[in-house]
């Protein structure tokens, strides 16, 4: 079955037997599964099972955890994201990561655009020009604040300030975009803007997005995964996930029995 | 409730002597203001305000007597500037290294350690600056006298070392854990994070503690009294022997010159230069934070 989608579909991310611990706590357990190009896959399960651990392994974020320590691997076109050959950095700008809460720098909206590139190397203010209205384009955010673009980031709502975070990876132009709740500090309207973006996003982009709410998954995604415990108790399609699920554990979260 | 009155008065007694205690201070504080205010327009019935600030030399006990306090200003600043120029970019760096690098067993064990060295006496100093400094950099520069600014300068700065890189790294340390995330997701090494994220969102924190820093070194007298040579000197040379605006006020206050006169009159009018200047920086450091401020919500 594996096979076969791998022959007819293309896949961006590979997750072989991915288990991890913090200090002697077990956080993940024997998680596979393959990331489709172009597509969004949303991960989704209770508080504490482990749904954010695993999406910071793709990007290698809890390398800043002393106790952290994972087995298995993770693919990024062929390529294993934990082999001692890579560096961490460039793993990070193949797959930029948006967070929970919005976290904008202190700077104004165009620096915080232009910081990823900068770091990168550009300096010609011509380019960096291009590449802060592309971003801000794609984001969705553009005509909002074109005019503004020496403001204070902070000098935006909470909304835009999350697409603002959104189009700073963008910036670094990522292979995939790695969703860590993004709509979890935002009020409905927001969240209705960002959900909007990411559904435009996912024809140019490879989406990973871990949420809380299951309705958010059912509107944003082709894929999800369902963790709970640290055990990836089934992955599928969104549709079969959602109406006919495999797994009664599933069955009795995506119906709301627990959670 | 069978003596209200009583606990009342108790109320009230614990009250005012508060209040005492929190006044004792303000009236310290307005009390030396008004001796150092009342001796300086004595001292300037006597001097011209216009001589005290344009004279290059300062001989108040010469038999041919010039009153500019230029020498003087001259003589902290360089020994302040000396020493923020060492302590500023070592502070700076000890802080990003105590708040981005060291492990947290590391952080807790350096800090309370560099806290030390502000605890040091700075008799100590001066004489570490005078039997130690001194005679290294006389090996590094050749016909170096035994009294200098740079030795004394040098010295300070270390001293004050701790002041930039406790107050700095306070700062560093309560930047939000999102900002270090976003600026390590957007590919920053380690270093990148902490110049270009860190590093400004602590601005003011830094600010503060340059300003706490200099104010410091301005008001340091012990340590220059001994290193630097008390010889009033119009000179940027950090190579020759000077004096700053406290040691002249060590100079005299120690000295046989009788209180009343006009030569004893001048340490208030030094005082009140040096008064002056902490409490305008003081205000430059307030400023800057405000304007500077790099606000995470």
């Amino acid at each position: 079955m594996k096979q076969q989608a791998k022959s007819k579909f293309d896949l961006v991310l590979s997750v072989h037997d991915l288990n991890a611990w913090y200090g002697e706590a077990q956080v993940l357990s024997n998680i596979s599964f393959d990331v489709e190009r172009n597509r969004v896959t949303a991960l989704i399960g209770p508080s504490g099972c482990g749904k954010s651990t695993l999406i910071r392994c793709f990007n290698r974020m809890n390398d800043f955890i002393p106790s952290f320590r994972l087995t298995g691997k993770i693919l990024l076109e062929e390529e294993d994201l934990y082999s001692t050959a890579i560096d961490p950095v460039e793993v990070r700008l193949r797959l930029g990561m948006v967070f929970q809460k919005q976290n904008p720098f202190p700077k104004s909206i165009y620096d915080n655009i232009a910081y990823g590139p900068r770091i990168a190397g550009i300096r010609n203010r011509d380019q960096l020009d291009a590449i802060v209205e592309d971003s801000l384009q794609k984001a969705a955010l553009w005509d909002e604040v074109k005019d503004k673009l020496r403001d204070n980031a902070y000098a935006l709502s909470g909304g835009q300030q999350q697409r603002l975070c959104i189009a700073r990876t963008l910036a670094i132009e990522p292979e995939v975009l790695l969703l860590d709740e993004p709509c979890s500090a935002l009020d409905p309207i927001a969240t209705a803007k960002i959900e909007e973006l990411i559904l435009e996003l996912k024809d140019s982009y490879t989406v990973l997005i871990v949420t809380h709410n299951m309705q958010q998954a059912a509107r944003v995604s082709h894929y999800t995964a369902f963790l709970y415990l640290g055990e990836l108790i089934e992955f599928g399609l969104t549709d079969k996930i959602f109406t006919n699920p495999g797994d009664h554990r599933t069955e009795a979260y995506v119906t709301g029995k627990f959670g | 409730m069978s003596h209200p009155r009583k606990s009342r008065t108790g109320e009230k007694f614990i009250e005012t002597a508060l209040l005492a205690c929190g006044m004792l201070s303000i009236l310290t504080t307005v009390g030396i203001i008004g001796v150092l205010l009342f001796e300086t327009i004595g001292f300037f019935k006597e001097v011209s305000i216009i001589e005290f600030f344009t004279d290059t030399q300062w001989t108040p006990l010469f038999v041919k007597k010039h009153f500019g306090v230029l020498p003087l200003v001259a003589g902290t600043a360089l020994t302040s500037a000396i020493a923020i120029l060492v302590a500023g970019p070592l502070g700076i760096l000890t802080a990003i290294f105590l708040s981005e690098y060291a492990p947290v067993r590391l952080r807790q064990i350096l800090k309370p350690i560099l806290e030390i060295l502000a605890g040091v006496p700075t008799i100590v100093y001066g004489y570490f600056a005078l039997l130690f400094v001194t005679p290294l950099l006389q090996k590094l520069i050749p016909g170096l006298g035994g009294f200098n600014a740079l030795s004394p300068g040098i010295v300070m700065g270390i001293m004050i070392i701790p002041l930039v890189s406790s107050l700095s790294e306070d700062a560093m340390y309560a930047v939000p854990r999102g900002l270090r995330e976003a600026a390590y997701a957007l590919g920053s090494s380690r270093l990148q994070t902490a110049w270009q994220v860190v590093v400004p969102a602590a601005f003011s924190g830094i600010t503060a503690s340059f300003v706490i820093a200099i104010s410091r070194a301005i008001g340091e007298t012990m340590l220059v009294a001994i290193a630097a040579g008390q010889m009033p000197n119009l000179t940027f040379n950090p190579l020759v022997p000077i004096e700053t605006m406290t040691t002249y006020i060590v100079q005299i206050s120690l000295g046989d010159t009788p209180t009343g006169t006009l030569e004893f009159r001048t340490i208030f009018a030094v005082g009140m230069v040096l008064f002056l200047s902490t409490f305008a920086l003081n205000l430059i450091g307030d400023f800057m934070r405000q304007r500077f401020r790099e606000q995470y919500e």
